[in-house]
């Protein structure tokens, strides 16, 4: 085989470059995506492929409740509110408990006594005062959110702790003294009347023992102790009515 | 075909297809990260714990500004904020008398 001159040398280069690039391109076309494929969806397309919100409510079944427990408890079963625990909305106008499942199915509901006084708030220091130094109106049942969990009280009862620092539980109806006639005001549709307590929230022992307890002992559950005095959107400021919110974000996708 | 124009069509060939596959390695990783970082981000969201509301959920702390105002019946005798301890409670509360 004879030596190749130079300037053959550099045209073989040169054509088997050429052929190199042309072989080359052909196969990255053949090859590789179309180039829109490389570009990173845009904002706007990436939120309109999101999944949309689908508005969960809680169920009731066919219980009675009020607006603001409705309100609350909507807005719970929605918003995830009570991270996947159980929820208890305590109405303290209708001197009502309603005991949710995680799901925000209502398991059972029920007439409970209250702190006699009505208000939203704890006197401070309540906690650690002893029983005979409470005012009349100090005997409040605060409102608020509250993460509830089981334990046992001085008399190693059974309580569900509501407000641990401000003493605050819920637990069997005590008969402590016959004056009160705790069990006739249990049984009073007048909401009035089921407002005796120091502010612990009593509930029927058959309640207690097969909605409550079962529920509560192994796990913790969210409580919302609905307001009397102030404005539930005051005490609960990120609440929002779920049906509106569902409507308003239809009508709001529909315009898209 | 001699051998230095084969092995310069090879040598262009590799090298073009090399680098322009380089490129889109890197391309499709640069599209795919952030995808991956945002539902990290979004991860705690769907699985919060109770007792570390969101920062999306300003109720969470109510039971703070519910407990802040004053009793209508003493307002200089209330609470401070209900803080998170009134709601998270510890994992063992000891024993002591409630309000009835």
């Amino acid at each position: 085989m004879a030596a190749l001159e130079p300037s053959e040398l550099r045209s073989d280069l040169w054509a088997g470059l050429k052929q190199g690039v042309l072989l080359a391109a052909a196969a990255l076309v053949l090859t590789l995506p179309p180039g829109r494929q490389l570009l990173p969806p845009s904002p706007a397309t990436h939120s309109r492929a999101a999944t949309p919100h689908i508005f969960r409510s809680a169920d009731f079944g066919a219980k009675p409740a009020s607006a603001d427990a409705r309100l609350i408890a909507d807005w719970v079963a929605d918003s995830g509110d009570s991270r996947g625990l159980p929820f208890i909305i305590l109405d303290k106008r209708d001197a009502r408990v309603f005991v949710f499942g995680a799901q925000g199915r209502l398991i059972d509901s029920s007439p409970v006594l209250l702190g006699a006084t009505p208000g939203d708030d704890s006197v401070a220091d309540i906690g650690t005062r002893p029983m005979a130094s409470v005012r009349e109106d100090e005997k409040t049942t605060p409102a608020g959110r509250f993460v509830a969990q089981a334990g046992k009280n001085a008399s190693h009862e059974d309580v569900v702790w509501v407000d641990y620092r401000n003493a605050v539980s819920m637990h069997r109806v005590r008969l402590v003294d016959p004056k009160e006639r705790r069990l006739e005001r249990l049984a009073s549709p007048d909401p009035a009347d089921r407002r005796i307590s120091y502010g612990c929230i009593n509930v029927p022992v058959a309640f207690f023992d097969s909605v409550v307890w079962p529920l509560l002992r192994s796990t913790r559950a969210v409580v919302y102790v609905l307001p009397e005095v102030r404005d539930v959107h005051e005490v609960f400021a990120a609440a929002y009515p779920v049906k509106q919110q569902s409507r308003a974000e239809a009508a709001t996708e529909a315009r898209l | 075909m001699n051998v230095s124009k084969t092995l310069s069509s090879a040598v262009a060939a590799a090298t073009i297809v090399g680098a322009v596959g380089l490129a889109y390695a890197q391309a499709t990783n640069d599209t795919t990260a952030p995808s991956a970082d945002s539902s990290m981000t979004s991860t705690p969201a769907t699985t919060p714990s109770a007792e570390a509301p969101s920062t999306s959920l300003p109720s969470t702390t109510a039971p703070s500004d519910s407990s802040s105002s004053s009793m209508s019946q003493s307002p200089s005798t209330t609470t401070a904020p209900s803080n998170d301890s009134a709601a998270a409670p510890s994992a063992d509360l000891q024993p002591k008398p409630d309000r009835n």
